[in-house]
């Protein structure tokens, strides 16, 4: 059967299609990974709802709470972004490394995160950066945090008559160092594992941190927070052996698959190095910024 | 001598490429025919399984379809191996992947639909899916009995009757036990080689056309006359009938040698009466084409305390999958797989084994590669024991001019050891170098291919002097039409921009066994060459009645005949053609060739035998960093030098050396096919990995030219050596770098690590001492 | 189906098609573009890579619908008639084409490359065709045939 495309003018239109067709019709914002799915028909819906000329999903926005980020911004867009570089250079870091350039072209931060598919490298970092999604059905809107959106391989908490709108992230705080790592064969690849580090110093010890923010993908069904670690890490001072103890406490807290790019232990080995390595990025970062600002 | 070539030797541009750069050229996926039809398989979900029926009915209700399945087509069994396959499957299906049945309609969704339509009722079977459990006494057979098949490519096969072993070979030459026995150290050691995939960018595609009693299949094929004859004999009407037209071909390696869409395009547009396109989807080209055939490779060699090799003894044990198409790499190993070293005392053998997988097929170096990961990584464990340096280990054993090589051939015309010093000095051996960074060297050979090994040209000439060639081998690729072109213009004394090449149709080209094994440079080469003297000698002969002098005196040079001892005979071509055409006869000129002499198919020792020319030798060298914490490997640096003869077309030749080291960097570190239960488990470019532009080392490749006397202007084969040595390099890099000696294939940063872990658990030696 | 107005190479055509069409199968079954090629369907290989608006992208991810209202480059807009442009000429003098199969779409990532960095360096370069996979070269002639280019040569 011919599947039917909607191309709504705004985001009022958008969730009155939702809400006709719930299950039977899939909003597509870059087509990425849908139109793959589409073809090797793991998903046969009736109607595609396009998201492309929705206002509403667009921009990215800086406000007091923090910067609204658009559903509909492509990574090419992110990366080309002076206020997310400026503010989470850290973002459109990772943004750079999502799949191929004509991939980041046209593939979309919402669509990105709706997907879910493991060792995606948004989302470690948006978890990093304690970002909400934004869902709208047409009756009301919710927020959820990041670390609740996702539930499962390839699942989320959207529900079919909503639109995930914007990702909003609050301002890092002052001083604070964000560092994305991907481990894979190839950069264009997947990542086997990928970690990202939030780092808020604490200014008077040397090494010193008041808080720490990890996030790994690729490693458990979904994204996660290295919760337990984030606390050991608390006013830590992040040297080699902190940095050792916390990726190796971080390794305890996934539960990585195996699939044809690497095995559940090997990954397991590899949050251990990736948040050491990430920490301890971070913290030479931050001493390099202590220095220059001296 | 080179020096007086006016094209050969030099970096002619293709001119095929114009054509392929403007998106112009036609390949298997872009043909098509007015009313044509698109046809699409159904494949077996099971990898063994009873069909217990097949219901068409309600796909065959479907306006404008024609499903089709074993009933509706010949009971004929063919291949090119062993005769083991039908066009779908009869009784039970012996892959995942296997086609069940076929259909045909105006567009592939209406095909699809079709096919959804189409209920199979299967019984599962028990099934095996390594050769190790397939080649047991009792294991569940793959083919119960195959009765009188019949092989194209051996003369004789020897399987064991009632087991899943299909073919089992050995060479043997001297006393191997004995020689062990009496040498100083002895190494034991199993290597595995994974399944890889040829991975060509474009997938399998044939159009099939029955027109009245002629039957045209255009198909992107390496060898359109061996299809044409399995076609013609498969649907019973003769090969005057059957026409096989070669499209462009985007890339081959071997895969796409052996009929694969052809007979079921032809069966579904006799059904259909229309012309019928089918066109493989990438899955089903990583589940039902084919993948090179794996093996596991034990390696005993006996060392003298002086580093010289005693004795070796090799036993390849090679999974083919549901079909035998891993007969010519399993059998050709007998001749490659002691690599290129003198060692009298030698046994190799060979166990070819069905299991119910996709099947193992020729790829890139055929049987050399699984055999030159196992003898060069252990040279390089020999080497560590004995305390020698890897190069002068290989430099003392390597095979020199004169030498008697594995199979009892005087070696002739060998630039391997220039081949391995130069490697050794781009890749800077022995200099100093940071920790963690290790270099690797391997040297390798490949016997010339004896398997009726034939070619024929014509070259003729237009009415403006310039000329044609006609050829049937393909071009895959790998620059053959320019090469063609170049001989016949430096035979022709013509500019390379006026010989236009024509290849691979078998209603207008003459006979060629193909394109495979490294052998159309040397092979069709030799025909072009040939036919370009013919047609030279009867230009002459015509210029020469014009001007009266006789033929012995007269030369070509410019597009003109002309005449040192007579300085004022100058005559256009065009004014030669002209006579010819008016009030002679048109120029042909005719080449064939087969090389020197029958040709031995092993086991040999029986059999007379004469000197195979063209032999073809290469070494290589790498240099990586080793990431001991992810066993992440970055290969910074590849050297690549191969013994050409003659390079006759200096950018082609460079392409084939980078591009083939590429795909060896491929074999070597990521690619592998995975299975789960007999079904593979990667079936895209996403979950099997091919090299991306961002892992690309520097890679320098370096023509040595040893000239060949019996090939075209000295020229040996150069297409496939240089995916071969990269996987042991890496391995013997990664132990130079961290001591670490991996035997599997691929080196996946995961057994990185778990060799680097379990190295550091237990330090055991890789060696045993022979009984003193 | 629906009736698609499109601009291919600077050429206006209208064509029917399902409302869900492929870019990449739009161009080859109903414009017969056949320069952009099919070959993983997956948004791997890149053969099938055109540009739309400027920018590289794989056909076989794009729905046709989409494009309407953009400008859409395919390798049938490069050269001019029998002649080829300088950056077609580079491939094949520095032989960057084999089979050829990745050609057309390794010369659209690269047109895309080059006009916004005219200048890049051998690792821009190599991130430039990271969308791109090729079987035969191994690389080294594309990205020498790029960089030449870019040197004016």
């Amino acid at each position: 059967m011919e599947c039917k495309l909607i191309r709504p003018a705004d985001l009022d239109e958008a969730l009155a299609a939702r809400e006709e067709y719930t299950e039977d019709a899939l909003p597509i914002a870059g087509g990425q990974s849908l139109l793959v799915m589409m073809r090797n028909r793991l998903v046969a819906p009736r109607a595609l709802i396009d998201l492309e000329l929705l206002k509403a999903l667009r921009g990215i926005e800086v406000q007091s709470s923090g910067i609204s980020i658009g559903a509909m911004n492509t990574c090419r867009q992110l990366i080309a972004s002076p206020v997310l570089g400026a503010e989470v250079g850290v973002l459109p870091a990772a943004a750079r490394q999502v799949s191929s350039t004509a991939v980041r072209n046209l593939g979309t931060i919402g669509g990105n995160v709706c997907h879910n598919e493991p060792g995606t490298d948004l989302p470690p970092v948006l978890l990093a950066l304690n970002a909400h999604a934004v869902l709208r059905r047409c009756t009301d809107i919710r927020e959820v945090p990041l670390a609740d959106f996702f539930t499962g391989y390839f699942e989320t908490v959207l529900e079919p008559d909503e639109i995930l709108c914007r990702i909003d992230i609050e301002h890092p705080p002052a001083g604070s160092v964000g560092v994305y790592l991907k481990h894979a064969i190839s950069p264009e690849d997947l990542a086997m594992v990928g970690v990202a580090a939030v780092v808020v110093p604490e200014g008077t010890r040397a090494g010193g941190v008041a808080e720490v923010r990890i996030g790994i993908g690729g490693a458990a069904p979904v994204p996660l927070r290295a919760t337990r670690t984030e606390d050991a890490l608390k006013c830590a001072v992040l040297d080699e052996e902190t940095a050792r103890a916390a990726g190796e406490m971080a390794a305890t807290e996934v539960d990585p698959p195996s699939d044809p790019h690497a095995g559940a232990d090997y990954r397991r080995k590899m949050v251990s190095v990736f948040v050491r390595r990430a920490l301890l990025q971070a913290a030479k970062q931050i001493e390099e910024n202590s220095h220059g600002a001296a | 001598m080179a020096d007086d070539y006016r094209v050969i030797g030099t970096p002619v541009v293709r001119p095929d490429g114009a054509e392929m750069i403007s998106g112009q050229a036609i390949y298997g996926p872009d043909v098509s025919q007015p009313g044509m039809l698109w046809g699409k398989i159904l494949r077996s979900p099971l990898p063994h399984a009873k069909i217990r029926s097949i219901d068409l009915e309600k796909a065959r209700a479907l306006p404008g379809v024609t499903v089709i399945a074993a009933a509706d087509v010949p009971d004929r069994r063919y291949g090119y191996a062993i005769e083991d396959e039908q066009i779908f499957a009869v009784e039970k299906v012996r892959y995942a992947g296997e086609p069940v049945a076929a259909a045909a309609a105006p567009d592939e969704e209406r095909a699809l639909e079709a096919l959804s339509l189409i209920d199979v009722d299967y019984e599962e079977l028990p099934a095996v899916f390594t050769a190790e459990e397939a080649a047991r006494d009792g294991a569940p057979l793959v083919h119960e009995e195959l009765g009188p098949a019949r092989s194209v490519y051996l003369a004789s096969w020897n399987p064991v009757h009632g087991t899943n072993v299909i073919h089992r070979a050995s060479h043997h030459r001297g006393d191997v036990d004995a020689a062990l026995a009496r040498a100083d150290y002895v190494f034991e050691d199993t290597f595995h080689a994974s399944q890889i995939h040829h991975a060509y960018m474009e997938p399998h595609a044939s159009l099939a056309s029955v027109r009245g009693n002629e039957v045209t299949v255009w198909t992107c094929s390496q060898e359109v006359f061996q299809l044409r004859t399995l076609l013609a004999g498969l649907f019973g009407i003769p090969e005057s009938r059957m026409r096989v037209i070669c499209t462009k071909v985007g890339g081959g390696f071997g895969g796409k040698i052996e009929p694969r869409l052809e007979p079921v395009a032809v069966a579904l547009s006799m059904h259909s009466r229309w012309p019928v396109k089918m066109v493989m989807t990438r899955a089903e080209e990583f589940t039902a084409a084919a993948g090179s055939t794996p093996a596991t490779v034990t390696v005993k060699t006996g060392v003298m305390k002086d580093g010289a090799l005693a004795a070796r003894d090799v036993d390849f044990l090679w999974d083919t999958g549901a079909h035998a198409e891993g007969l010519p790499p399993s059998n050709r190993a007998m001749k490659d797989g002691n690599g290129p070293y003198r060692v009298h005392d030698l046994r190799i053998s060979s166990t070819l084994v069905y299991t119910n997988k996709m099947r193992g097929t020729q790829l890139r170096g055929l049987g050399v590669p699984e055999g030159a990961f196992a003898i060069e990584s252990q040279m390089d464990m020999i080497a560590e024991r004995l305390g020698m340096d890897p190069l002068e280990l290989r430099l003392k054993n390597i095979l020199q001019e004169g030498d008697i090589n594995s199979i009892d051939d005087e070696v002739q015309s060998i630039g391997l050891q220039e081949c391995l010093e130069s490697v050794a000095k781009e890749i800077g051996w022995g200099e100093p170098k940071p920790a963690n960074v290790g270099r690797g060297l391997a040297v390798i050979a490949k016997s010339p291919t004896t398997h009726s090994s034939i070619s024929a040209a014509y070259v003729q000439f237009n009415e403006d002097g310039s000329a044609q060639v006609l050829v049937g081998a393909s071009e895959i690729g790998q620059g053959m039409s320019v090469v063609m072109c170049q001989i016949a213009a430096e035979v022709l004394g013509l500019p390379v921009e006026a010989v236009g090449i024509s290849s691979a149709d078998t209603g207008t080209t003459p006979y060629d066994r193909g394109t495979f094994s490294s052998r159309v440079t040397f092979y069709t080469g030799m025909a072009v060459k040939i036919a370009a003297e013919d047609a030279r000698s009867q230009l002459l002969d015509v210029a020469s009645r014009m001007v009266e002098i006789p033929r012995g005196d007269l030369a070509v040079a410019e597009q003109r005949v002309v005449s040192s001892a007579h300085p004022e005979v100058s005559l256009a071509f065009r004014e030669v053609l002209e006579r010819a055409h008016t009030s002679e006869r048109p120029i042909l000129g005719r080449g064939s060739y087969g090389g020197k002499g029958d040709y031995p198919t092993l086991p040999h020792k029986t059999q007379r035998k004469e000197y195979v020319p063209g032999w073809k030798y290469a070494a290589q060298a790498v240099e990586a960093e080793i990431d001991e914490e992810t066993g992440i490997i970055r290969v910074r640096r590849i050297a690549s030098a191969h013994d050409v003869g003659k390079s006759l077309n200096t950018l082609s030749v460079d392409g084939q050396i980078v591009g083939g080291v590429v795909m060896g960097l491929g074999y070597a570190l990521h690619e592998r096919l995975q299975f789960d239960q007999g079904r593979i488990i990667n079936p895209s470019f996403m979950d099997y990995k091919i090299p991306s532009s961002q892992e690309i080392p520097e890679i320098t490749p370096i023509a040595v030219e040893v000239p060949l006397p019996e090939g075209p202007f000295g020229a040996k084969g150069i297409g496939e050596l240089a995916i071969v040595g990269i996987a042991p390099c890496i391995g013997n890099a990664i132990y130079d770098a961290l001591g670490v000696r991996l035997k599997d294939l691929p080196l996946h940063p995961e057994r990185v690590l778990e060799a680097v872990e379990s190295q550091r658990k237990d330090e055991g030696p890789g060696f045993r001492l022979s009984p003193e | 189906m629906a009736l698609l107005d499109l601009t291919v190479n600077g050429q206006n055509v209208q064509v029917e098609a399902p409302d869900t069409a492929l870019l990449l199968d739009v161009l080859r079954e109903r414009l017969a573009l056949t320069g952009a090629k099919r070959g993983c369907e997956t948004s791997h290989c890149g053969c099938c890579t055109v540009r739309v608006d400027g920018m590289a992208v794989h056909s076989c991810v794009v729905l046709a619908a989409r494009c309407t209202g953009k400008e859409i480059t395919t390798v049938e807009g490069c050269g001019n008639g029998m002649e080829l442009d300088r950056l077609q000429q580079s491939f094949l003098k520095y032989g960057a084409v084999q089979c050829g199969y990745c050609g057309p779409g390794m010369l659209m990532a690269a047109q895309a490359l080059l006009e916004r960095n005219p200048q890049p360096t051998l690792d821009e370069v190599k991130k430039g065709l990271d969308g791109n996979l090729c079987r035969c070269t191994g690389y080294t002639p594309i990205f020498d045939a790029i960089l030449a280019y870019a040197r004016g040569e």
